[in-house]
């Protein structure tokens, strides 16, 4: 008995920071750090100095479905530029993504970033393939405290395989609050082009350049995640976790940054 | 999401219980003019106002230029407006009805701008499936640069549009790399993606001749002309040559025919094969001179559709003109297109103190088009021709204002001797009285058509093809920050009515409108369907078929600052006269922004 049917998986997970997961897993990099850049690579000029990122974390708390990512930020004078490395999976199955990140600013309030992504999946006694997608996102600074984000993630519809599989195509908008670095929030609407559209929202609260505490929720499929993060000189380190409506897992991540004093 | 709504409506509700307060430029503009629902304005149209909206800091000649392509303004009217002396103001009851509404807009907008020179606007909206659509425009001195992505909902692609053109304005005209549309003569052979409709309020269009090179604006996926175009003034007139390369959805079919498809839309297989598949030539020299009070022009275009192997070249000629003798314009154009079919139509509009007339004949022969024509008839297909006489007259006495309109139209069939082709007749009365706190307009409209048959005695009128579409609106002014609209829709048909009830409230406070919008249908069959304008974002102009019993309610948002303006628009459809089922939701995000 044979039975054929299409899988629509490859490169699903948002590669994430922590702090990021624990404000609801936004496609929108709010924080600005990880390697959430390459589906928001705009995010990448929050940093002002140079910066290095890594997170991992187990998807569904399931050991042998390991995240990592590690990223370098570098400002330059008007521009940005970065670079990062991604992976998901175990020995038999393995995405990995090595991404090129552009980003730069339009007269103070309109902000553009791009990010050249090379994706490859490894198969064990099938072999690899790969292929190449670009993404595009943007900022529109609307005064001190709110902010528009807008982002088209693999704007080629790239595909890979001898099967042409589709990579994702995902659509968000969001608006973001900031007050006083105190207090973030945000609510944004996800749509990948193939599954229902999502709302999400997060909060987060820093009462001390040392502490902060995050939580969100989203829709379509539910979820509600929490966090924290604890700031040491020009270290920090963030913890986030989620959990799934229709699975009943959790999944975990740590995230890990160091920027370099005095590099502005 | 479908309880919001509700929600929003009694916050909307309560707002307008408070304080009144300035009114609503564009908005208010779009929901009066005198249009009917079936027949917005083309998106170029509210580009174009969009832009005025924007940068209107007094009638200068960058303004002027712009309002020199809105095609709802009647020509007299852009004259009146092009002399404007600053010391005096626009008499107002020399303009049209749509002229004396859009300076009655330009009265409205904010003449002390920021210097700007990057507009970027953003665009979501969701019903059953996202819709993206961004479009930006950069200018650096008198050159621009614009671009319009765009995906529709479920296309598989998230940018499945992309036009992109760059203006560069020289010593002797202006160049246009990348996507541009012409618009000449009266739209045998090139215009733009909307014919000119003919009805109530289309007086001013349908004598309108074309204004040549336009940079392409509009997210139309399939009439943009890809290639480079200049146009030049000098001593013998506008000369305008483009060379174009554009790929288009269509296909050249088993039988050797060109089929092109316009919708845009990208979902399903023969959709996906089919876009883009034709790879379109063009090559296009147009001249056109003003002596005086004559126009004259000519265009001679050649264009080459190729699909793999298969191939097909047209030619296409066109001569035109529009001549004043005294009080009378003769105006019209006789073209050549694909196959050497000819088309040509004939008109003379007279402006007297009291009143004033168009009569325009077209004849159109059967498989007659062009590289982009859009002529003004009654059937789109392009199979069938058609021969029809359209007449209008307006009266003007003080502040009551008549218009009549009435179009006899008749197929043309390639040589079928025992054929009777359809014909028929369209027709519609207007009333509307103008008054400073109330208007009011009530309209009536007629069309009857026969059938194509074979027999002798099938050629009449059935009476049961009759449909009578009755209309009333009433807009009231009750201060400058707070307006209403109630407006009642019936459409007769075999002796079947549908009829439905809508009111929209429009209110300003401080930086914030807000208009609420409801709609209460008793329509039981599709043929007795009724018309209404949607809830809009700005910029858009939607109207909405209803042909159901059942209710709408939508709210619109927009908050305007110095730099940017944020709208927001719900409504949810319920298709039973209770409230007590799933409505559909539909909703829209929109921020423009100015740096």
């Amino acid at each position: 008995m044979i039975g054929v049917s299409r899988i629509f998986c490859a490169f699903e997970s948002i590669p994430n920071s922590a702090y990021n997961l624990a404000l609801g897993n936004p496609v929108i990099n709010i924080n600005g750090y990880g390697f959430g850049a390459q589906n928001d690579p705009r995010s990448i000029i929050l940093n002002k100095n140079i910066h290095f990122s890594g997170t991992i974390g187990n998807k569904f708390s399931v050991s042998s479905l390991r995240e990592s990512s590690w990223l370098v930020g570098v400002p330059l004078q008007k521009y940005h530029l970065g670079f990062g490395v991604n992976s998901f999976g175990n020995q038999l199955y393995q995405e990995s993504t090595v991404s090129f990140i552009g980003a730069g600013r339009l007269k103070e309030k309109l902000a553009w970033g791009i990010s050249a992504n090379y994706y490859t999946i490894f198969i064990q006694n099938y072999g690899n393939a790969s292929t190449g997608g670009l993404t595009l996102s943007w900022e529109s600074s609307l005064s001190d405290n709110f902010t528009f984000v807008g982002l088209i993630t693999n704007i080629n519809k790239p595909i890979i395989g001898i099967s042409e599989d589709a990579l994702p195509q995902i659509i968000s908008a969001g608006f973001i609050y900031q007050f006083e670095n105190k207090i973030k929030a945000y609510l944004s609407r996800e749509q990948d082009l193939v599954y229902k559209g999502s709302l999400k929202f997060g909060f987060s609260y820093t009462p001390t350049p040392f502490f902060g505490v995050a939580i969100g929720s989203g829709s379509n499929p539910g979820i509600i995640s929490g966090g924290l993060f604890l700031a040491m000189s020009k270290y920090k380190i963030e913890y986030g976790i989620i959990s799934y409506e229709n699975i009943g897992r959790y999944s975990h991540k740590i995230s890990m940054y160091y920027t370099i004093p005095f590099s502005k | 999401m479908e309880g919001i709504p509700i929600k929003l409506v009694c916050t909307i509700l309560f707002l307008f219980l408070s304080e009144l307060c300035v009114a609503q430029g564009l908005n208010q503009f779009l929901s009066q003019i005198n249009r009917e629902e079936e027949n917005p304005l083309p998106d170029d149209d509210i580009i174009s106002l969009e832009y005025i909206e924007h940068i209107y800091s007094g009638l200068n000649l960058k303004i002027i230029h712009h309002i020199e392509g809105l095609s709802f303004l009647d020509e007299s009217d852009i004259v009146l407006l092009k002399s404007y002396d600053e010391s005096q103001s626009i008499p107002l009851n020399k303009l049209s009805e749509n002229g004396e509404l859009f300076v009655e807009f330009l009265n409205t907008l904010n003449q002390i701008k920021l210097p700007t020179d990057i507009f970027f606007k953003q665009y979501f909206t969701a019903k059953n499936d996202l819709q993206v659509r961004l479009t930006g425009r950069i200018n650096r001195g008198e050159n621009q640069f614009g671009f319009l992505v765009e995906r529709d909902p479920f296309e598989e692609k998230a940018l499945d549009q992309i036009s992109m053109y760059l203006d560069i304005k020289t010593s002797f005209g202006n160049i246009v790399f990348g996507d541009f549309q012409l618009n000449n003569g009266y739209g045998l052979l090139l215009w733009r993606s909307v014919p000119v409709k003919k009805g109530i309020g289309s007086f001013s269009q349908l004598s309108r001749i074309g204004k040549g090179l336009q940079v392409y604006k509009s997210s139309h996926e399939n009439w943009n002309i890809r290639g480079v175009v200049s146009q030049i003034h000098n001593r013998f007139g506008r000369i305008t040559i483009s060379i174009g390369e554009t790929k288009r959805d269509g296909e050249i079919d088993s039988t050797g025919q060109l089929k092109i498809f316009n919708t845009g839309i990208h979902v399903s297989e023969s959709e996906l094969v089919r876009k883009e598949s034709l790879n379109e030539k063009s090559s296009i020299l147009n001249w056109e001179k003003e002596f005086k009070k004559n126009i004259f022009g000519a265009t001679v275009l050649n264009a080459q559709w190729i699909e793999n192997e298969s191939q097909i070249r047209a030619i296409g000629q066109s001569l035109y003109f529009n001549t004043k003798i005294d009080i009378i314009d003769l105006f019209g154009e006789t073209a050549i297109g694909n196959n050497k079919t000819q088309a040509s139509i004939l008109g003379v509009k007279s402006s007297f103190k009291l009143f004033k007339y168009l009569g325009i004949i077209r004849r159109i022969e059967p498989k007659y088009s062009s590289l982009r024509s859009n002529p003004s008839t009654e059937w789109s297909s392009t199979s069938d021709g058609e021969n029809g006489i359209y007449q209008s007259i307006l009266f003007k006495i003080n502040n009551h204002r008549f218009s009549l309109y009435n179009d006899i139209f008749k197929k043309r069939l390639n040589s079928a001797p025992d054929i009777y082709p359809e014909s028929g007749f369209e027709s519609g009365v207007q009333y509307e009285r103008r008054g400073k706190k109330l208007t009011i307009r009530l309209r009536v409209k007629n069309e009857n058509k026969t059938i194509t048959s074979t027999g002798f005695l099938a050629e009449d009128f059935n009476p049961n093809n009759m449909t009578t579409r009755y209309q009333a609106t009433g807009y009231y002014t009750h201060s400058n920050h707070l307006k209403s609209k109630l407006q009642l829709n019936v459409t007769e048909v075999n002796g079947s009515i549908g009829y439905g009830i809508n009111y929209r409230l429009d209110k300003q406070i401080s930086q914030v409108n807000y208009v609420f919008d409801w709609t209460s249908s008793n329509v039981k069959s599709f043929d007795t369907r009724i018309y209404f304008w949607d809830i809009n974002l700005p910029g858009e102009m939607r109207s909405k078929m209803v042909s159901y019993i059942g209710h709408n309610l939508g709210v619109r948002v927009v908050y305007k600052s110095e730099q940017y303006r944020l709208s927001f628009r719900i409504s949810s459809t319920w298709e039973n006269s209770h409230f007590n089922i799933r409505p559909e939701v539909s909703s829209g995000l929109l921020l423009e922004s100015y740096f």
